[in-house]
């Protein structure tokens, strides 16, 4: 069930009339995990027996260390990471690991005739296992006192607001949440943050990848200015279709009362490597440094040490967007930026250093250059398009950028990509224009709702698309 | 703070308010927008105005742009002993299945209808409508009988049937794509000077292509294109032959006579087929035609010069006179 669907517009009144008519906190969040548990089912009904065996298992596992000391405690952590881990390595891996491993076999003339795994990715698994293992790793630590209902558990697991593709929310952010009665409350910020993330998705994403997805299915066959036309709009694309996805969740989950934490801000302002992480994908990165980087020494040890953990975080970053070399190689990317730029912070002094503006620049389109094997799994099609990026070929001929292809749409993808810039630049300089219709008068805020709904419903795409970071 | 919580109560039903006006506005007035912007499918809509006034040519020829350029129906008729009068109601990307919609709302009375084929298009192209077009068809008004749907039920890809079966909400909602595509349209007129929707009111010969590809284009293009045939075809594709027998259905209780005209290859795609590749496929689409009752004619390797093309498929006006003549010649 996609946010910006028929189902869901029936779905969420009716789960907030519920949630209204419904009286007692503990009847409530009944509702809301019934709610998320149709929200989650209505994919594949079957899968949700993952979310209740996480669950149950991470619960137990949690009440159980609190009275636990020592070694059993270890070993407590270590059932937490093997059930939650070999769900995630299973469906997520399983068939890239035997990929692999039957093409190492072919280079010694091994060759079984093993049937081809076809194994079906559970929607949400990469984030609802980072949440329900930051919970283990949070009561192992003693940093968190285990939840003692099982229904509070249940619904952090399976918030349906942020279920599918995050924010990834941890337990000390949540759970504390549940212990104060809420009610639905029809917020104008709420609802100004759903219509953001909705024209962010619909009108821009959508918009845009009408000229990306043509240009970039047969990368051969374009000149280099139509591939970085192309690779701009996926870089613009994928920020407003994921961030959309969460403003869209932040806002659902304001609605009923609850706080989701910011998932983006303005990362394409980062001017180096560590900001864009501290901007992109918040709650992600958050994560991969407190439970991956950190415990693997940070910056405590040596330099070459904290260069390693840096790439080996992002190495695994990547892997967990998904089970595919394109991926590593992005994460590897992002790896290696974040170690070569700490060098050259250790390096140059600061007052030699390329002024901020020129770093944004030069910085964005290394991202630009990121965004390619992310979006081409094919290895020849990821050569192809960095050769044509890096190698211009000053064939600036307009029949071969697509013009007059009305399929391409290649000007509404042009207008698209500089109305994002526009309001980009003017967020950052004057913050966002929901922020400041949240502070209009009725009259204003009547005339840009009726704006902002013909818009919307005119470059509503013709079929659904999904959320790009639905296949993690 | 209880004024405070009023006020934002008050501002979202506001907003709330505003919102479904500005859908129900965009719903109301989405038709109106999409007729009044140039694009792809304003032909559609002129060629229903066509139809729509009445009056029945001897001779239809419908297809695709390569037919648009390709056959001068004004003059095939003036030369012609057996048609007096004759319209060609071809239109960008419309295939075989395309054409039904199109030949679905024809006063009877026509006497001969010309069912122009591309090969390379018969394996796939043929069974998928755009959405967008689907969308045209219905908001120019065009009837959808129940023997278009059982075509488009039979034959066409899984996609189109999802379009074509909507709701009529769906399909009115779906004018939006004919406004975006609009506007990159107007905009493309803008900065060019051209008329996209030149030609769309001319039922005979709606674009003359005079202009032919710059060597750096036609190279991307034939690359992109033409691809290398390595075997000899054995049969028509299943969902062809089952058009082919709409189309005889339609032809014999109209009393028309349907010819099926192969268009002709670019060189360098006849250069990419084996040898003995036409005549295979002449025998096939022979025995074919044979089946159906229908005319056949087969110059698919009528050009061996790419001067007769502005590109990997599209007829420069020299190469349409000479298809033109040679359809006249066929069919009297």
């Amino acid at each position: 069930m996609l946010f910006q669907t028929l189902p869901f517009a029936i779905f969420f009144p009716t789960v907030a009339a519920a949630y209204t008519i419904i009286r007692g906190w503990n009847r409530r969040k009944v509702v809301l995990l019934i709610a998320s548990y149709i929200f989650y089912m209505w994919w594949n009904p079957a899968f949700i027996l993952l979310i209740l065996a996480s669950t149950i298992v991470d619960f137990t596992i949690g009440r159980k260390m609190a009275v636990s000391n020592g070694q059993v405690r270890k070993r407590l952590l270590l059932a937490s990471l093997f059930v939650n881990l070999g769900f995630l390595g299973f469906f997520k891996y399983a068939g890239f690991f035997q990929e692999n491993l039957l093409r190492f076999g072919s280079v010694f003339g091994f060759e079984p005739s093993w049937t081809q795994l076809n194994v079906i990715l559970p929607i949400g698994i990469s984030f609802y296992t980072f949440q329900t293992l930051s919970y283990s790793i949070d009561v192992y630590r003693g940093k968190l006192e285990p939840v003692q209902s099982p229904l509070d558990f249940a619904l952090f697991v399976s918030f349906f607001p942020q279920l599918v593709a995050g924010p990834i929310v941890r337990a000390t952010e949540f759970l504390p949440q549940l212990e104060e009665p809420k009610a639905f409350s029809l917020r104008r910020d709420a609802l100004l943050l759903i219509l953001r993330g909705l024209v962010k998705k619909v009108v821009i994403a959508d918009g845009i990848a009408q000229y990306v997805d043509v240009i970039l299915s047969q990368p051969s066959t374009w000149p280099s200015v139509a591939i970085w036309l192309a690779m701009i709009g996926f870089y613009i694309q994928i920020y407003c279709d994921f961030s959309g996805y969460s403003d869209m969740a932040i806002g659902f989950a304001r609605l009923l009362g609850f706080e989701l934490p910011l998932n983006f801000d303005r990362p394409y302002f980062s001017a180096e490597p560590s900001e864009f992480w501290q901007r992109w994908h918040i709650s992600l990165s958050g994560w991969l440094r407190d439970y991956l980087y950190i415990p693997l020494g940070g910056n405590r040890g040596s330099t070459l040490l904290t260069y390693r953990n840096l790439i080996l975080t992002m190495l695994l970053g990547g892997l967990w967007h998904g089970a595919g070399w394109n991926f590593v190689l992005w994460g590897a990317m992002h790896g290696g930026a974040l170690a070569i730029h700490r060098a050259y912070r250790q390096v140059v002094p600061s007052t030699f250093r390329v002024p901020r503006f020129a770093s944004i620049i030069f910085f964005q389109v290394f991202i630009v250059l990121t965004w390619v094997p992310f979006r081409l799994p094919n290895v020849a099609d990821s050569t192809v398009v960095f050769e044509k990026l890096l190698l211009f070929d000053f064939n600036l001929s307009t029949s071969n950028l697509g013009l007059g292809d009305p399929s391409l749409a290649l000007f509404t993808s042009l207008g698209l990509m500089a109305a994002f810039g526009v309001l980009h630049i003017a967020a950052q300089r004057w913050g966002g224009l929901d922020d400041l219709l949240a502070r209009r008068s009725t009259g204003p805020l009547g005339l840009a709702g009726v704006v902002m709904a013909v818009i919307v419903v005119i470059f509503w795409p013709t079929s659904d698309v999904p959320f790009l970071y639905f296949q993690f | 703070m209880e004024k405070l919580d009023g006020d934002r109560r008050s501002g979202s039903r506001t907003l709330l308010a505003a919102l479904f006006l500005g859908a129900v506005l965009a719903f109301v007035f989405l038709p109106s927008i999409a007729r009044a912007l140039p694009n792809a499918t304003s032909r559609i809509g002129a060629v229903r105005r066509v139809i729509d006034t009445g009056e029945t040519p001897d001779l239809v020829v419908v297809g695709n742009s390569v037919v648009m350029g390709g056959l001068d129906v004004e003059v095939l008729t003036a030369g012609s002993d057996a048609h007096q009068t004759g319209w060609n109601l071809s239109s960008q990307g419309q295939g075989l299945l395309e054409s039904l919609f199109i030949v679905d709302q024809l006063d009877a009375g026509v006497e001969t209808l010309v069912l122009p084929v591309e090969i390379r298009s018969i394996q796939d192209v043929e069974y998928t409508i755009p959405s967008s077009k689907v969308y045209a068809y219905e908001l120019y008004g065009y009837d959808f009988s129940p023997v278009l749907g059982e075509a488009i039920r039979n034959v066409a890809d899984q996609a189109t049937q999802d379009v074509f079966f909507d709701s009529w909400i769906e399909k009115r909602l779906g004018a939006r794509s004919a406004i975006r595509a609009g506007i990159d349209t107007a905009i493309v007129e803008f900065f060019t000077g051209t008329d996209v929707s030149e030609g769309d009111e001319d039922i005979y010969f709606p674009t003359p292509y005079e202009n032919r590809l710059s060597v750096a284009g036609l190279e991307a293009r034939l690359e992109r294109n033409h691809v290398e045939r390595v075997s000899l075809p054995t049969e028509l594709p299943r969902p062809f032959v089952d058009l082919l027998k709409t189309y005889q259905s339609w032809g014999e209780e109209q009393d028309v006579e349907v010819v099926l005209l192969v268009l002709p290859e670019h060189p360098n795609q006849q250069s990419l087929s084996p040898d003995g590749y036409y005549d295979a496929l002449e025998e096939l689409f022979q025995a074919e035609a044979d089946a159906r009752g229908f005319e056949l004619l087969f110059p698919a390797e009528m050009f061996s010069e790419p001067d007769y093309f502005v590109d990997h498929i599209h007829l420069h006006t020299s190469g349409a006179a000479e298809l033109t003549n040679f359809v006249m010649s066929e069919i009297g």
